[in-house]
């Protein structure tokens, strides 16, 4: 052995030194420089968790949001289409009379703590939602009369009546109908900062209400891995706030609510990328009180159906690209959908029309028709004073009617509504599941839209919407385009634009899916970091 | 009186003034349209969920009921309650939320302070120049501006142009980061700081700079007035006179005699100030997401969550209480004839 201080010794040295600066060096030469992924992804939005993370309670959009992302049901929304696709289902048989069903589930699908998924489970899941009846709980309270294992992978339910089958499906794979792990979950409310255990792509890492939520990918998920590790959800108290923080980069993505106008700035500026796709959350639309003076003179809603041009908020509001104009309460994209408003009173105002039924009413230059428009700013969209005030310009446009704009902040508006002092207003509706009873029923039938206060009221519609849900495809389609009908000719509530999604996000960004499934899916998205 | 006796009267008052407060908040939010459970309506919930609901609250009680059974609560069982729809108790977000306040509070006196003493001992020292009129000027417009508007203008200009962030305490990541310190205080400053974590630290003091200078240029405008018409008169004295013609020179004698006179009024003054501070507080919080006390009663009055808003409130009031009365303790070492 060479002494040390020797030559070779120093010449060791030397060359061991040389070959890890060599191999330190090569690696960071050498390093594939195919992009990384970050592994974390913060998401900036400006909803908040109403209530809790327990599926049988939330109802907000973001609490239900993220239960989607943490948990799944036996069928789901196939990403990029509007199809109902098993998921932990593997198949499915219904009984002639349409009132039983079985369903065989996934024997691979485990729990986060490692508890495999049985019917047993699902059947304990539904019986906690249905008994803790939360807010909810309807959705499949109204569906299921019974449901039972018949084996340790089967279960077999019993309908209330016999339902169409995507009706079916589509409550089915609403997040209250979730599969939670019978032996974590109590029988009680599971309160914030904690949520259940479900089967999904990602698990709760910690919640501090109100600041931010983070969750992580769940390591027992039998799915595919979250493309992101770790995902980051803060809450930002307005669009401004949310837009400073997208644009100084400390947030990767910002998805609801930015102003429009703050996107088409953005756009402007070219830093930021925007991801848009077709949207139902919220369409939006004005009510009107038939029992009011005038208001319960049909004349008078019609006229009020033929002035409002749908076409001037989508272009001057949401740049023509951020939301469709809306003539039904059906969304464009749902079963039965039909442009009844449009066929009635046409695509673009109908002044002259217009004025004829105001004259009819008893109105004129000399007397017109004075009345208030009601609006609140925060809830929905930040430009909504922009779109009262086109509304109003619309309806002026005929000579004829006067236009107070009124606004109130949300407890103040639904008060005001509720107790049936206000006339004619804006509402936005967020879908519960995605079915077009659920844009009909809650509106006309008269046994289901009292917390409305449009006092609308048609035995015919109640019983073709009490017939759709029980006929077959073909048959529903028609008996929907007759609700339709019925409801523009009355025209108690006016349909006006459903809003389009859009992701403001860092250009690195990438994976983001906005469909008409409404749900964003964090396990899809990913930052790419060069180098 | 001695002081003792006189601390402890007051700490007596305090429920007393509690009282009255929370008497008088509780009946505004009872005239405000709408309850907790609005938040709730407008979607598909049955009637009798919501009902449910509205019951669980007490709700549906007579309000006087509602009323003597939340001063129970309160003073008797010192339960500040739970939100009305998430059902997490209103101390715990108190807990959580009081350090981002009391670091605004007191970052941006010390700002105000800096700001404040600084212009009114100048515009003393200077007295028949230019600059005490440039000084009454700008401390009239600081003060009568809104706070949220100064916050606007620096987000505007100095933030948005240097790219600094203006929303939250800390970058997203950190925030996460921060609950999981080995030292937690919920005070940023000192949990990084203690924890050795000094990355986060700078992106607190990043994150800190624009809402405390907002709030502190707010309440400079009445720091400096203060102290210049205190110092002013100080400077008058015989006492300053007699010092002047000792020949001593004329910033010794601003700070010896100007400043440690006009002291007191000074105190009185920032005592005063804790109120103001608070309010401009909930105005900079929202305007700057700083996630404190002030967003947390922004967000209840939004909400109509009773107990959120009754919370913060008694909080506020305490801590007021608190201040004025720290404040007329300290009378007694700035001015030694001060006696109770």
């Amino acid at each position: 052995m060479a002494k040390p201080g020797s030559k070779k010794t120093t010449l060791a040295v030397a060359v061991a030194l040389i070959a890890v600066v060599a191999v330190i060096a090569a690696y960071f030469l050498l390093a594939p420089k195919a992009p990384k992924v970050k592994n974390v992804i913060v998401i900036g939005t400006t909803d908040n968790v109403q209530t809790t993370l327990d599926p049988c309670e939330a109802y907000d959009y973001l609490g239900v949001n993220i239960i989607q992302n943490m948990g799944e049901g036996l069928f789901a929304y196939e990403p990029g289409t509007a199809k109902l696709v098993n998921k932990l289902a593997v198949s499915y048989t219904v009984s002639p009379d349409r009132k039983v069903w079985d369903i065989k589930i996934r024997t691979d699908a485990k729990f986060q703590d490692g508890t495999p998924l049985t019917a047993q489970a699902v059947v304990w899941s539904w019986e906690r939602t249905i008994k803790l009846n939360q807010d909810p709980a309807f959705l499949i309270g109204d569906l299921i009369e019974k449901a039972e294992a018949i084996s340790s992978d089967t279960v077999r339910v019993y309908l209330k009546q016999p339902f169409e089958e995507t009706y079916v499906k589509s409550l089915l794979a609403t997040w209250v109908a979730f599969p939670v792990n019978p032996k974590t979950t109590p029988m009680d409310v599971v309160k914030p900062p904690n949520t259940v255990d479900m089967i999904g792509p990602y698990k709760l890492a910690s919640w501090k209400p109100g600041e931010y939520i983070e969750l992580v990918a769940n390591p027992n998920y039998y799915g595919e891995k979250p493309k992101t590790e770790r995902v980051i959800i803060r809450f930002y108290k307005d669009a401004q706030s949310l837009r400073l923080a997208v644009e100084n980069g400390e947030v990767d993505v910002a998805f609801r609510t930015l102003s429009p106008a703050d996107v088409k700035d953005i756009m402007a500026k070219g830093a930021l990328q925007v991801v848009s796709g077709p949207g139902i959350a919220p369409i939006r639309y004005m009510v009107i009180n038939v029992n009011k003076e005038p208001f319960n003179d049909k004349r008078v809603r019609q006229a009020i159906a033929y002035l409002i041009d749908r076409n001037q908020i989508v272009n001057t509001v949401y740049m023509g690209t951020f939301a469709q104009p809306l003539y039904s309460m059906v969304p464009i994209g749902f079963l039965g959908h039909k442009d009844s408003f449009k066929e009635r009173y046409g695509d673009k105002p109908n002044v002259q029309a217009a004025r004829q039924l105001l004259v009819q009413a008893g109105f004129s230059e000399s007397n017109p028709l004075k009345m208030e428009l009601w609006y609140t700013p925060v809830r929905y969209t930040p430009a909504e004073p922009d779109i009262a005030a086109i509304i109003k310009q619309n309806l002026e446009a005929s000579g004829m009617i006067k236009v107070d704009l009124k606004s109130a902040d949300w407890a103040t508006y639904r008060s005001l509504f509720k107790q049936e002092k206000i006339a004619v207003w804006l509402l936005g509706w967020f879908p519960d599941f995605l079915d077009s009873d659920n844009y009909v029923r809650p509106f006309y039938h008269s046994g289901a839209n009292g917390w409305l206060h449009v006092n609308y009221q048609n035995p015919t519609i109640d019983k073709l919407i009490d017939e759709q849900v029980l006929q077959p495809t073909e048959q529903r389609i028609k008996t929907l385009a007759q609700i339709q009908d019925i409801a523009a000719e009355d025209a108690p509530i006016i349909p006006l634009w459903q809003e389009g999604q859009f992701a403001v996000a860092q250009k690195n960004v990438k994976g983001i899916v906005l469909d008409y499934s409404q749900i964003f899916r964090y396990w899809l998205i990913y930052a790419e970091v060069s180098g | 009186m001695g002081l003792k006796e006189y601390v402890f009267s007051r700490i007596l008052l305090t429920p007393v003034m509690l009282f009255i407060l929370l008497t008088f908040v509780f009946l505004l939010l009872r005239v405000l349209p709408g309850d907790p459970i609005t938040m709730l309506e407008g979607k598909n919930i049955p009637e009798d969920v919501l009902a449910r609901r509205r019951a669980e609250l007490g709700l549906d009680k007579p309000i006087y009921v509602q009323y003597i059974d939340y001063l129970y609560s309160v003073f008797v069982k010192l339960d500040l309650g739970e939100t009305a729809l998430e059902r997490v108790p209103v101390a715990y977000l108190i807990a959580v939320r009081l350090p981002a306040t009391i670091e605004l509070a007191v970052s941006s006196t010390i700002i105000a302070a800096l700001i404040g003493l600084s212009m009114g001992l100048l515009s003393a020292r200077y007295q028949y120049g230019r600059l005490p009129y440039a000084v009454r000027v700008y401390s009239s417009v600081v003060y009568s501006i809104p706070v949220f508007y100064i916050g606007l203008l620096l987000q505007a200009f100095l933030a948005k142009p240097l790219g600094m962030p203006t929303t939250g305490r800390l970058s997203p990541i950190n925030m996460v980061l921060a609950d999981s310190l080995p030292v937690r205080t919920g005070f940023i400053f000192l949990d990084s700081l203690l924890s050795g974590r000094l990355d986060i630290l700078s992106d607190y003091l990043i994150h800190l700079l624009l809402p405390s200078l907002t709030l502190g240029i707010y309440l400079s405008g009445v720091f400096s007035r203060v102290t210049y018409l205190s110092v002013e008169d100080a400077m008058s004295q015989e006492y300053t006179q007699a010092a002047r013609g000792r020949g001593l020179r004329e910033w010794t004698i601003v700070k010896r005699y100007g400043l440690r006179n006009a002291l007191i009024p000074i105190l009185t003054m920032a005592g005063l100030q804790v109120a103001a501070l608070l309010g401009g507080a909930v105005l900079t919080e929202t305007t700057f997401n700083w996630e404190g006390i002030g967003l947390l009663v922004y967000e209840g009055i939004l909400k109509r969550d009773y107990a959120i808003v009754q919370g913060a409130v008694t909080i506020y009031a305490v801590l007021v209480s608190l201040t004025s009365l720290i404040v007329d303790v300290l009378y007694a070492y700035v001015d030694p004839r001060v006696r109770y």
